[in-house]
């Protein structure tokens, strides 16, 4: 995966569950409806974080060839 | 509720850390410090990730967000006061997310894990025992409802204790180095996270974190009734130091041994809640 469509996905994932948390406390959304999104897009927030870090950056590290 | 999600997995991830830790002074040695679950996670997230020839990769990745979204869901559950029905049945989605990441991974020390996960479902027998026990008192599967009669009446932990020592049989078997992890035990390497490893790992970590303190959250909720925040974090440690000591001191059971004691317990609080139920009737 691309790094900056992780970093992408990663934003938007994050975006959801501070709106989903902000909507749930204000009374903006229905509970269920926050709750659902917030389930939704945690799990997708954790994993892409981890790719985002991962992903390689175009240079790759030259492999160990032994002595 | 975001910040109760994060707040979640890393109370959870140094309940590990502490878990090891614990252990190891015990057995006599010094253990890791007890932030190490935290950084392992965050280590994991920096390995190269891949997923290997053999694995069935739309289910390799994808019960790795099942496995956060359903411990996130557990903890919403929690947080909200909602039915302790649908704690339950998450509990039994977590049996088929630990059944789907070992036979997706292709590997044979996955599949033995796997195939563990199918024969160790006894360790959800004592669950089925605790929720009908706390219904037969509270007349209810809300915990607000729960949380209201023990305001009223005191803490189920006295009104019905082999139905906590239920629920704890089910926390031990689901803690790391427990006697019934069978599912993980070294002679199949990792067993069913054997091929999991990088960033699947890292998310794993996160959600077994989750599952760590929403097990730990539900106990002292449901048996102890509502406390200030801080002091349910103390009951939560205590209860986990005192699961720590049952593992530093007990060595892995065979897999028919644990589904045998899994078994019995669920025995013994069956017929207690049939005493209780003539009792009540």
């Amino acid at each position: 995966m691309k790094r900056e469509n992780a970093l992408l996905i990663t934003i938007a994932a994050g975006a959801v569950c501070l709106a989903a948390g902000a909507g749930w406390r204000t009374g903006y959304l229905a509970h269920w409806l926050a709750e659902l999104l917030l389930i939704a897009a945690f799990p997708v927030f954790v994993l892409f974080l981890g790719l985002w870090w991962n992903a390689s950056e175009g240079e790759e590290d030259i492999p160990f060839l032994g002595y | 509720m975001f910040d109760y999600l994060i707040f979640g997995t890393f109370v959870g991830l140094l309940f590990h850390g502490i878990h090891r830790k614990v252990i190891a002074r015990i057995q006599g040695r010094p253990g890791p410090p007890i932030w190490q679950e935290i950084l392992h996670t965050l280590k994991f997230s920096f390995k190269q990730t891949w997923i290997p020839k053999t694995a069935s990769q739309t289910l390799f990745v994808w019960v790795v967000l099942v496995a956060i979204g359903i411990w996130s869901a557990a903890l919403v559950v929690l947080v909200t006061r909602g039915s302790l029905l649908l704690l339950f049945g998450i509990y039994l989605l977590h049996k088929i997310v630990e059944h789907g990441m070992g036979l997706s991974s292709g590997s044979p020390y996955g599949k033995f894990g796997a195939i563990r996960s199918v024969m160790s479902a006894a360790s959800e027998l004592p669950l089925f025992a605790t929720v009908g026990a706390i219904y037969l008192f509270t007349g209810s599967m809300m915990l607000t409802d729960i949380l209201a009669w023990q305001t009223e009446h005191g803490p189920l932990l006295v009104f019905a204790f082999p139905a906590a020592v239920a629920l704890y049989v089910v926390i031990l078997s689901k803690m790391h180095y427990s006697p019934f992890a069978i599912i993980e035990s070294k002679e199949i390497v990792s067993g069913n996270m054997t091929e999991h490893f990088g960033v699947w790992r890292a998310g794993l970590e996160v959600a077994f974190g989750l599952k760590t303190y929403v097990l730990l959250y539900a106990f002292v909720l449901l048996f102890l009734g509502p406390l200030p925040f801080l002091l349910v974090l103390a009951l939560m440690l205590l209860l986990l130091l005192s699961l720590s000591f049952v593992c530093a001191f007990s060595p892995m059971l065979s897999p028919y041994d644990t589904v045998t004691v899994q078994s019995l317990t669920m025995g013994i609080v069956a017929v207690y809640i049939v005493i209780v139920g003539v009792l009540f009737a």
